[in-house]
């Protein structure tokens, strides 16, 4: 009897508890997209898209909701959110973001104080997509609306589908925490430009140094044949040559096709100097998805277009490599092989200054294995 | 093995064969006359009928069936000889008197040294119909009555063994209750039967209704929310049961069979497994055990999610779960409780009352307090989906005493999540599984084939495999015999 009073009394302790911790699901204001921006005091500019549900909706149907955009100015990121919260009948509820636009000012400094709460939360939603906004974030997400849909959503799916064609790198919060300490490999962001007042483009991928964005941007192409050479794929990329410049029409001068990786080999290579050069080996199978010109049964022809391909693809990846030389952003990672490789020329040179001199040879091998239904 | 409890056990023939008083039959007919209707009492249906100066029929009128009094009864004391033949001697004029009980007719003569007993007792019955509860699409569709012997009858026929065991006692001090206990001799372990026996000789109570009573005298943990012994209106699986070499008892005037020792799969299998081929029978398994997830856990997850970790659902969900939450004034487990109350009163009415107006029931409890309760804004849309997932989840469970036990334990979880969030899930869990393991059905684990883990036994657990892999009984009630089958398949081998 006694020992049956003791659980009873025990178990009843628990309900005393009063959920302290309790975080309802209505009770909070879900932030689904926020943006930095850098200020002229240089306070942190935070621009919350927070999403509400209206009341006419009831519980019935399909519920009425609106995004409503808060911005606050503060000395650190936390600050900010706290003056929001002031503004806004609710608790401030960043755990379900979809992404996280970084103005490019801001970008250029350190980003790294700044999104060091995001790490440091474990409620945070490290899945959020980061992105750097050409100008500022706030002027991006003030859309609200970008062709009905709401912003952040809009950001979100634009990124996916261009990571799906292989035009930008997938990144998120989490993916970009081990690249922000590691003094061995840089990494590169989406880059959004705006067109006008409510359209957006995915321009291309933001290439950073160390922790800052510097300025150079791979638009387009550029940024699929960066990814090749680094071994990331989407689900595939739809690249075009220029094959037969003396065709009269412009669409017979082209061959479209949709390419897909099928091996990359990086090898780094240091010689007793601590000369480090690196050889990039890409090959790719693609599929002709539009060729007005034919007659591909010929294996002499479609051995032409895979030389004519690969040249093209090879001297463009030698200027994407020249840019990311110029822009000190060693996006494949070479520092990180030379730490664990070749630890003595680690030691012995100065990365950030040799990257820019060092001799990196790309090599991209194409080979056309379909041709669609047609010949 | 047992544990046992202090106190005086009495021998098991105490209370198979009641001790009874000796009164031999008087010489004067008179004498006997007077001592029968004392011992009935008096009552007004006894009816003594005097054929002679010397000789009287005795018979419980609304006992016997009168046409076997006029057709045989009469006929063969008509025409005896020297010798009657009757269907029982009788001697003790105690032993007479329960024998009326019984529906017996007595003739008694003053010329005879014993009282002649012909069963003439009607046989008022119902027919044998599928059990209400406990519906299958293939199969057997037979269900026990509430008559004992036709019962028995059902398990004999199923199982033509020498071997099975039936043995009668009567239990209840007033009602006389007759009980049967039902095993395979050669399969069921001594040591279980003799506890079963020992914990019978305890239950000295006036009046016994149903196994029902019997349970909660036997039972291991009468406070344990799991039943320890399977009820069932099924002959087919009692006979699949006392083939692993467990027993059933049966009490007559109930149409329900008691199984044990029983472990927790039992629970959600269901004869349509077996009847089926094997790949039927796991998908069904399969989406039973699916089903005891949903029914336990679904209302507090539910909770746990929308008040502590929203972050763990995908984006699009949130927002729909934020939109039907949003205006519902009363905090989650508070909807969930209220939910779950009006619908288990919604079933209990369903349950009681003659099925024309149950159907009122149902529309009255869907329709308008379903979509009235949202539109209120009470209840969010999203919790009476949780709802009544776990409803249909809890009933898809082949036993109803477990889909009820699942559903009330679902209880406390719900509080464990509506104050620790899904930390209180798992400390809930935790406690249900420490109890589960723990548990015994007459000394056996209650929760094996799972714990105590038996690799081999769980052929048809979560999934059933095919039947010709059921090499051996599954080890839990101990049977005297552990091999099952032979190589059923081996004709493949012997090609």
């Amino acid at each position: 009897m006694k020992k049956g009073m003791l659980i009873l009394i025990v178990l009843n302790l628990w309900l005393l508890t009063g959920c302290w911790d309790v975080r309802l699901l209505k009770d909070n204001s879900l932030v689904v997209g926020m943006g930095l921006d850098v200020e002229d005091d240089d306070k942190v500019m935070n621009t919350s898209v927070i999403r509400q549900i209206k009341q006419n909706s009831g519980g019935t149907g399909k519920p009425a909701t609106s995004n409503v955009i808060y911005s606050a100015v503060g000395n650190t990121l936390r600050e900010t959110r706290s003056y929001i919260e002031k503004q806004l009948g609710g608790k401030y509820a960043s755990n379900k973001m979809q992404v996280l636009v970084l103005g490019e000012d801001l970008a250029g400094e350190d980003i790294l104080p700044i999104i060091d709460v995001f790490y440091r939360d474990p409620r945070n939603s490290l899945g959020a997509k980061l992105v750097v906004a050409e100008g500022t974030a706030k002027e991006l997400l003030n859309m609200k609306m970008s062709e009905d849909v709401f912003i952040s959503e809009k950001i979100f799916k634009a990124l996916i589908e261009t990571e799906e064609q292989t035009l930008i790198p997938g990144v998120s919060i989490q993916s970009v925490c081990p690249d922000l300490f590691d003094p061995g490999i840089d990494f590169a962001l989406p880059y959004i430009k705006t067109k006008n007042s409510d359209t957006f483009d995915v321009a291309g991928m933001a290439l950073f140094h160390d922790t800052s964005f510097t300025g150079t941007v791979l638009e387009g192409e550029d940024g699929t044949v960066l990814l090749y050479l680094n071994g990331e794929h989407g689900a595939s990329s739809t690249l075009s040559f220029n094959v037969n410049p003396e065709e009269e029409q412009r669409q017979n001068q082209f061959i479209t096709t949709n390419a897909f990786l099928k091996d990359q080999k990086l090898k780094v290579k240091v010689d007793k100097s601590h000369n480090v050069s690196v050889e990039i080996n890409v090959k790719l199978n693609v599929t002709v998805v539009e060729y007005p010109k034919d007659h591909l049964f010929d294996h002499e022809k479609e051995i032409r277009l895979n030389k004519e391909i690969s040249k093209q693809l090879t001297e463009k990846a030698e200027k994407v490599i020249e840019q990311l030389q110029k822009a000190n952003c060693d996006y494949f990672g070479i520092g990180r092989q030379l730490i664990a490789y070749h630890p003595e020329t680690w030691k012995e040179i100065d990365w950030p200054n040799t990257f820019p001199s060092i001799d990196i040879k790309p090599k991209i091998e194409v080979e056309i294995t379909g041709t669609g239904i047609l010949k | 093995m047992f544990r046992r409890r202090g106190g005086k056990g009495e021998g098991l023939n105490a209370y198979e064969n009641p001790q009874q008083e000796e009164k031999s039959l008087f010489p004067k007919l008179a004498d006997n006359i007077f001592f029968i209707q004392n011992s009935l009492v008096h009552t007004e249906d006894l009816i003594i009928q005097h054929l002679s100066e010397t000789e009287s029929l005795f018979f419980i009128e609304s006992l016997v069936d009168s046409k076997e009094i006029s057709d045989k009864v009469l006929t063969r004391i008509m025409n005896r000889d020297n010798e009657i033949v009757c269907d029982k001697k009788i001697t003790n004029l105690y032993e007479m008197t329960n024998l009326l009980l019984d529906g017996y007719t007595f003739f008694i003569s003053e010329s005879m040294t014993f009282a002649a007993g012909f069963n003439s007792s009607a046989q008022e019955k119902r027919s044998i119909q599928e059990p209400l509860s406990e519906k299958i699409l293939k199969g057997s569709h037979a269900g026990f009555i509430e008559n004992l012997d036709t019962n028995i009858q059902l398990v004999r026929k199923a199982v033509k063994n020498p071997k099975l065991m039936v043995r009668y006692m009567t239990l209840g001090e007033r009602s006389r209750t007759k009980v049967a206990v039902i095993y395979i001799e050669d399969l069921a372990n001594d040591d279980i039967i003799n506890e079963l026996f020992r914990r019978l000789s305890y239950a000295k109570v006036d009046y016994i209704q149903s196994p029902g009573h019997i349970q909660e005298f036997i039972e291991d943990e009468t406070y344990s929310p799991f039943p320890q012994m399977l009820n069932t209106e099924r002959p087919d699986r009692v006979v699949a049961n006392l083939m692993e070499g467990r027993f059933a008892i049966i009490a007559d005037g109930s149409p329900t069979a008691m199984i044990a020792p029983i472990n927790f799969f039992a629970f959600i299998q269901t004869p349509d497994d077996y009847n089926n081929r094997w790949l039927i029978g796991s998908f069904l398994t399969l989406f039973r055990t699916m089903s005891i997830l949903i029914a336990i856990g679904l209302p507090s997850l539910y909770i746990a999610v929308v008040s502590f970790h929203y972050e763990i659902i995908p984006f699009e969900l949130v927002l729909a779960l934020k939109g039907t939450l949003e205006f519902v004034p009363v905090p989650p487990i508070i909807e969930a409780v209220s939910m779950l109350i009006i619908l288990e009163l919604l079933s209990e009415a369903a349950t009681r009352l003659p099925s024309p107006i149950a159907q009122t029931i149902g529309v009255v409890g869907g329709l308008v307090i379903g979509t009235a309760v949202v539109e209120a804004n009470l209840v969010s849309n999203s919790m009476v989906v949780v709802v009544a997932l776990t409803a249909v989840a809890s009933y898809a469970l082949p036993i109803t005493e477990m889909g009820t036990t699942i559903r009330l334990l679902s209880f406390p979880l719900m509080v464990a999540s509506s104050l620790f969030g899904l930390v209180g899930i798992v400390f809930g869990l935790m406690v249900i599984f420490l109890h589960l393991c723990k548990l015994e059905s007459f000394g056996t684990p209650y929760f094996t084939p799972l714990a105590p883990f038996r690799l081999s036994e769980n052929k048809d657990t979560i999934i059933r495999l095919p039947l010709w892999q059921f090499i051996k009984r599954p080890s839990g009630p101990r049977p005297k015999d552990s091999v099952r089958t032979g190589h059923p398949r081996g004709w493949k081998r012997d090609e």
